[in-house]
């Protein structure tokens, strides 16, 4: 999928990965992939400014662990970021079945 | 855990994108973690070493790019991130209560409608006058820097036009032109870049950025004409206009800052409403 068209709609797909769970940055970007059945390939660095963005606008919490000797930074939705995520799909399905029933095809001859 | 060098060059070239942040151990430490997830993903699934780096950081994006995002977002806890967006509606609220003040005290300036005014009542409505410059600067700056996500030079301009404006409320209070001109150029400035976003559209562009101009402009305009063109206008009339005509202007003021501070408490700026788009 042309990853222009995400834009705009990855704070919307973040919040809505991290309803079901705590995730890392990594696990986050799976999970849009898998979710999407491979459809959004994400440049995955561009995922962690978003993240961040969320954090700094009190929509998500984060802490440190430690795994396999690393340091894992995983994020958690925050209240505000659930009804953030309640807002912004509202939004999105307003969008969406207004865009299809715009896009539908009507049937041939166009009969009034 | 193992040394990959591709990633470890990766990463130092971040390092000088976001090089001087107090976080810039932590986004290092994040984005390693990442890539080494992704490397010992790729590796299981039958890459080599080398080639499991090149593809995970091609997955990854620029880094020149990416660490300009990254950037563009301030620390967590950045003081001038707390002081311009937690507490930036406060600002707003406050200006507008100070105009609201200032519009009140405006009357009892006039000599016609109250004789005797009394040097304290003048300097204690400069004084007045001035935080309500004041706190509205503020509030542009957290629209700005909002904005912006940075203190860029547009905000830099913003903050210069309110320190001038203050220091003129102070220094001439009496020379409208001065500093209702500074503050409506700062304004203009900033509802004009607000006005495309969720942040200014609406009530706020409406009230800051059209209502209030003009009314300031016609109200500063009549006040140099009849204060210049003598003999047509009494001192009686000058006082009774002036005490009506600024009163609106202050009035307006507050009321766009009221819009602004709900707009500061509720709206959250997307990166899509900035300037530069993320590339998803």
């Amino acid at each position: 999928m042309n990853r222009e068209a995400l834009k705009g709609h990855l704070d919307l797909l973040v919040l809505s990965v991290l309803a079901d769970g705590p995730l890392h940055g990594y696990a986050v970007i799976e999970q849009l992939r898998i979710r999407s059945l491979d459809v959004f390939d994400l440049a995955e660095g561009t995922v962690y400014p978003v993240l961040h963005r969320l954090e700094l606008a009190g929509h998500l919490t984060s802490e440190w662990s430690e795994v396999a000797g690393r340091r894992r930074r995983s994020y958690v939705l925050t209240r505000s970021g659930s009804a953030q995520l309640d807002q912004q799909r509202a939004t999105w399905q307003v969008f969406a079945s207004s865009m299809n029933a715009v896009l539908v095809r009507k049937p041939w001859p166009n009969t009034p | 855990m193992a040394e990959y060098t591709l990633i470890r060059d990766y990463l130092l070239a971040i390092d000088l994108g976001v090089q001087g942040r107090a976080d810039a151990a932590d986004l290092r430490d994040e984005l390693s973690d990442h890539l080494h997830s992704a490397v010992d993903r790729l590796c299981a699934g039958g890459l080599d070493s080398v080639e499991a780096q090149r593809t995970a950081l091609r997955n990854f994006g620029e880094p020149a790019l990416v660490a300009q995002l990254l950037a563009a977002v301030p620390p967590k806890g950045s003081p001038m991130y707390t002081f311009f967006n937690r507490g930036a509606s406060y600002f707003a609220f406050a200006a507008a209560a100070l105009w609201v003040l200032a519009a009140a005290g405006f009357p009892f300036l006039q000599e016609a409608l109250f004789p005797g005014v009394t040097e304290t009542a003048y300097v204690t409505m400069v004084v007045m006058l001035a935080f309500a410059g004041l706190l509205a600067g503020l509030t542009l700056l957290a629209v700005n820097v909002r904005l912006a996500g940075s203190f860029d030079s547009v905000t830099t301009i913003v903050a210069a036009l309110m320190v001038l404006a203050v220091a003129s409320t102070v220094l001439a209070p009496w020379f409208l032109p001065a500093w209702l001109g500074l503050i409506l150029a700062a304004t203009s400035i900033t509802l004009n870049r607000a006005k495309p976003t969720p942040l200014g559209n609406g009530s706020p562009s409406i009230l800051l950025g059209t209502v209030w101009p003009i009314l300031t402009i016609v109200v500063v305009v009549a006040a140099f004409v009849i204060s210049t063109v003598s003999g047509v206008f009494t001192p009686e009339l000058q006082d009774l206009i002036q005490a009506i005509a600024l009163p609106a202007v202050c009035l307006v003021y507050a009321a766009g800052m009221v819009t602004l501070g709900l707009r500061l408490r509720t709206v959250s700026v997307s990166q899509s409403d900035r300037g530069p788009l993320i590339q998803a």
